[in-house]
């Protein structure tokens, strides 16, 4: 055989085999909108929808409950004392007649019972029977119930939609979530987003794989995400658990309580107090009411604008730190300590780089191991100042009017206090004692393997 | 007299000149392209041995 026989030969049964592998495939890659349509299921191919529609009397009262799988679920205010099913069935089959036949075979079923009115399908009834296990039917189901209906839907592989409900209780799988306009409640999400507005009542909700957004919820909202960013605005005191996501919280009408791995979290608006802990990624908290907790490993601390006390931790990043009225202690582990408008007094250690600390007021003990100290108060210094370095400077400047007793040392560096006004009582090259002013507190400065500057704020800045 | 001709390259151009005709009737609207290929193709190996077989009956018959 010739070459050019062999070379057409290949190349007619691989155009035969590539045809028949792409017809085989075509619309079957991916994993579809609800995540079921994979390579060799039977949600594939030509489908045929057909539509059944249900009436139901409700008494006022009862709740609905409904149950789905394979389809999209919505649900939404409709007029009073009756329920309105559309049942929408689409079937998988190669011709209109056989699809026809199977789905006059799907059965919507709706009851009455244990005081609540029981919505669904005879799927599990049909699974059952031999050829309607290998057949891909979807239902998609739409209810309209009186307004303020309480409302339990558990669903699977689809979309799972409430709006204009009362009390309600999402489980869902496989399937985005959302919710609008409804009373209390509850959302167990395996794997899908969450979206829901207007809560009136407490949210709930454990999401496992998905992102959740939540807006205009009146009372608390307690949440579980395991691999998901969240999004809230408008809530009430917010309770998070998050592992693997994040946290962009915008106005809490309460308490934040945040416990993350692995998350990012920013959190602004808190009208009461704060507390967070998370690590691997960092933490921005700004405009909280209250007093504040924030412990970061592996992160950075950033909080601005705290009405209360703030307590901040972070191990491997920087705590900065602006504008607190209460009492600060900032305790960080590798890294360092800015803080700028501390008004409430300061508690500041830092191992492995500097603590800088401008126009506070109050009483600061500043401890830095492997950095530097720099204390620039705001206004007359008269409260007790101590600060220490090891391996680092120590710095600071001293305003007009200010009065106290000072003492200074060195151990390994050099000792330069540049003070007008500074009656001394020792002096020597590596101690100094010595008051400047009448009363007022005591100001300790010491440095070890690194010098120690007290002089005018602007002087320390042309050094 | 032998018939003097080489089925291979008469199977390409049939199968190249099928291909153009599904091509633009598929862009025309009238029929599924992926489709009509996959039921198609095979002809092309019944065209090459059928003039394989044309050409081999001709050459014995002219020997």
């Amino acid at each position: 055989m010739r070459g050019t026989r062999i070379l057409l030969l290949l190349s007619l049964l691989g155009l035969g085999s590539s045809v028949e592998t792409a017809y085989r495939l075509r619309e079957q890659l991916g994993v579809g909108p609800f995540g079921w349509r994979v390579l060799g299921g039977k949600f594939y191919g030509p489908s045929f929808d057909f539509d059944e529609k249900a009436e139901r009397a409700l008494a006022p009262g009862v709740a609905v409950e409904i149950e789905n799988a394979f389809g999209d679920v919505e649900v939404a205010a409709g007029g009073p004392g009756k329920v309105e099913i559309a049942l929408r069935k689409v079937v998988y089959l190669g011709s209109e007649a056989r699809a026809r036949a199977f789905a006059q075979r799907i059965r919507l079923e709706a009851e009455v019972s244990e005081g609540r009115l029981r919505i669904r399908t005879n799927r599990a009834e049909l699974e059952r029977e031999g050829d309607a296990f290998a057949i891909g039917f979807e239902t998609h189901v739409t209810i309209r119930v009186p307004p303020d209906t309480a409302v339990a839907l558990k669903g699977s592989h689809g979309r799972a939609s409430v709006e204009g409900a009362g009390q309600t209780r999402i489980e869902n799988q496989f399937g985005d979530v959302r919710a609008r306009r409804v009373g209390p409640l509850t959302v167990d999400s395996g794997h899908g987003d969450v979206d829901v507005e207007g809560v009136t009542g407490e949210l709930v909700a454990q999401v496992r794989f998905g992102e959740t957004v939540a807006r205009d919820v009146s009372a608390a909202a307690r949440l579980v995400s395991e691999h998901g960013h969240v999004t809230t605005e408008r809530t009430g005191a917010l309770d998070l658990q998050v592992q693997h996501g994040g946290l962009k919280a915008d106005t809490v009408n309460g308490d934040l309580d945040v416990r993350g791995e692995h998350s990012g979290i920013e959190a602004r608006q808190v009208h009461g107090a704060a507390r967070i802990t998370t690590s691997f990624e960092d933490v921005t908290l700004e405009d909280v009411a209250a007093d504040a907790r924030v412990r970061v490993e592996h992160g950075h601390a950033k909080c601005a604008r705290i009405k209360g006390a703030l307590v901040a931790e972070s191990t491997f990043g920087d705590a900065e730190l602006e504008d607190v009225e209460g009492a600060v202690e900032a305790t960080v582990s590798h890294g360092g300590v800015q803080g700028a408008r501390l008004l409430g007094g300061v508690k500041a250690k830092a191992e492995g780089d500097d603590i800088v600390l401008d126009s506070f007021r109050g009483e600061v003990t500043a401890e830095a191991e492997r950095g530097s100290v720099r204390l620039s108060p705001d206004g007359a210094l008269t409260a007790n100042l101590k600060a220490s370095a090891r391996f680092g400077s120590v710095s600071l400047g001293v305003p007009e009017g200010s009065r106290f007793a000072m003492v200074a040392g060195v151990e390994r560096g050099d000792l330069r206090v540049s003070l007008p006004g500074l009656q001394l009582s020792e002096s020597s090259t590596d101690r100094l004692r010595g008051r400047l002013g009448e009363g007022g507190g005591t100001v300790e400065l010491q440095a070890d393997h690194g010098d120690v500057r007290v002089s005018r704020p602007g002087s320390l800045d042309d050094e | 007299m032998a018939l003097r001709f080489r089925p291979e390259g008469v199977t390409a151009g049939l199968g190249l000149v099928g291909l153009g005709i599904l091509s633009a009737l598929s862009n025309l609207g009238y029929l599924d392209l992926l489709r009509a290929v996959r039921h198609s193709w095979p002809f092309l190996l019944i065209v090459w041995g059928a003039l394989e077989l044309l050409l081999t009956y001709s050459q014995r018959r002219a020997s």
